[in-house]
């Protein structure tokens, strides 16, 4: 059995350099796989409660009156009703919905009624989940985080069916 | 430095050898990054042709189950070449365009799949392999889909038990 003495060739030998190039390529094919498949958006939620959970009540207290807040969405207009009461509806703007004639008219409700965070959000079933996402943020700034979501359905339409 | 002594024959200079330990640390750092961001639990986007519509709110998704709405593929003339999909662990329960002309609440696609989901969290949980199941789920859906659908795949979610319903919406900013 041969041993290799450790001489100074054999010294001068291990002081070579480490070959990294290999090691770079490696790095390079691991990079690129984790950025190609990285979550660059973040996904955030927005939670809703079904109709029959979310029906805004005062269980906790029963002599206080109940407001029922509801944010009705049509193709038209946006309207908000409550405690048997209807506001007047509020036009589009520039063909879109008024989300900050919305917001003003939410928090103006919330300040006379500020402990209510329930609102039912009744939509017609024509409408992009988009706008509908918009008008539950409206809400969401206003203090508003119990969304539901109904279907609903305009009285001239409910005629023509 | 040690390039320029690093030369082989007097008087004539080799060239400088590249520094590859400084590259090499950009990329140990770059995967570190990118591992944490794996590591965080970010959820994606079940199919790609799903877009998201973007919203203020920042909770964070907790999901036991996700359902994907895709949209339809036109093609120039806006004809629909692809009808979009319900999707379901990876499976296309049913079809968008269908399901309109069904005029039927229920999803009868979905709410099997849904059963069989909710069948066997029960099997789990008995087993003890599962201490509580709460029915949550996400639904990821395009932000061109109509209410019509979104009602129709809430309603049959609720029907199945899965009460707590999430929308998923990508943060703002």
């Amino acid at each position: 059995m041969s041993v290799k003495r450790f001489t100074t060739s054999n010294k001068r030998e291990m002081d070579k350099p480490l070959n990294l190039i290999p090691f770079i390529s490696f790095l390079s094919v691991v990079v690129s796989f984790l950025i190609a498949t990285a979550a660059w958006n973040q996904l955030v939620q927005i939670e809703i409660m079904l109709p029959t959970q979310g029906a805004p009540s005062n269980a906790q207290n029963p002599d206080e009156p109940q407001l029922s807040l509801t944010i009705i969405v049509t193709e038209e207009n946006l309207q908000i009703a409550g405690a048997g009461a209807a506001l007047p509806p509020i036009p589009m703007k520039d063909g879109k919905y008024d989300l900050e004639k919305l917001s003003k008219t939410i928090k103006d409700i919330q300040e006379k009624f500020p402990q209510n965070r329930e609102a039912i959000v009744a939509i017609e079933s024509s409408i992009v989940y988009e706008k509908i996402v918009n008008i539950l943020d409206v809400a969401l700034k206003n203090g508003i985080d119990g969304l539901s979501l109904t279907p609903y359905t305009p009285a001239s339409k409910l005629q023509r069916k | 430095m040690a390039g320029f002594l690093n030369t082989k024959r007097k008087g004539v200079q080799q060239p400088e050898e590249l520094q590859l330990n400084s590259l090499v640390d950009i990329f140990s750092t770059l995967i570190f990054f990118l591992l944490q961001l794996f590591a965080s639990g970010s959820e994606s986007v079940i199919d790609g042709s799903i877009r998201l519509p973007v919203s203020i709110t920042e909770a964070e998704i907790k999901a036991d189950t996700v359902i994907g709405i895709t949209p339809a593929q036109t093609g120039p003339g806006g004809a629909i070449v692809e009808d979009g999909v319900i999707l379901i662990e990876g499976f296309a329960v049913a079809k968008l365009e269908e399901e309109r002309q069904r005029d039927q609440l229920m999803i009868p696609g979905l709410q099997e799949i849904l059963k069989k989901i909710r069948q066997r969290a029960a099997a789990w949980q008995e087993a003890g392999a599962l201490d509580s199941w709460e029915g949550r789920v996400v639904i990821q859906g395009d932000r061109d889909i109509d209410f019509e659908i979104i009602k129709r795949v809430m309603a049959t979610c609720g029907s199945e038990g899965f009460s707590i319903i999430s929308l998923a919406v990508s943060k703002q900013g």
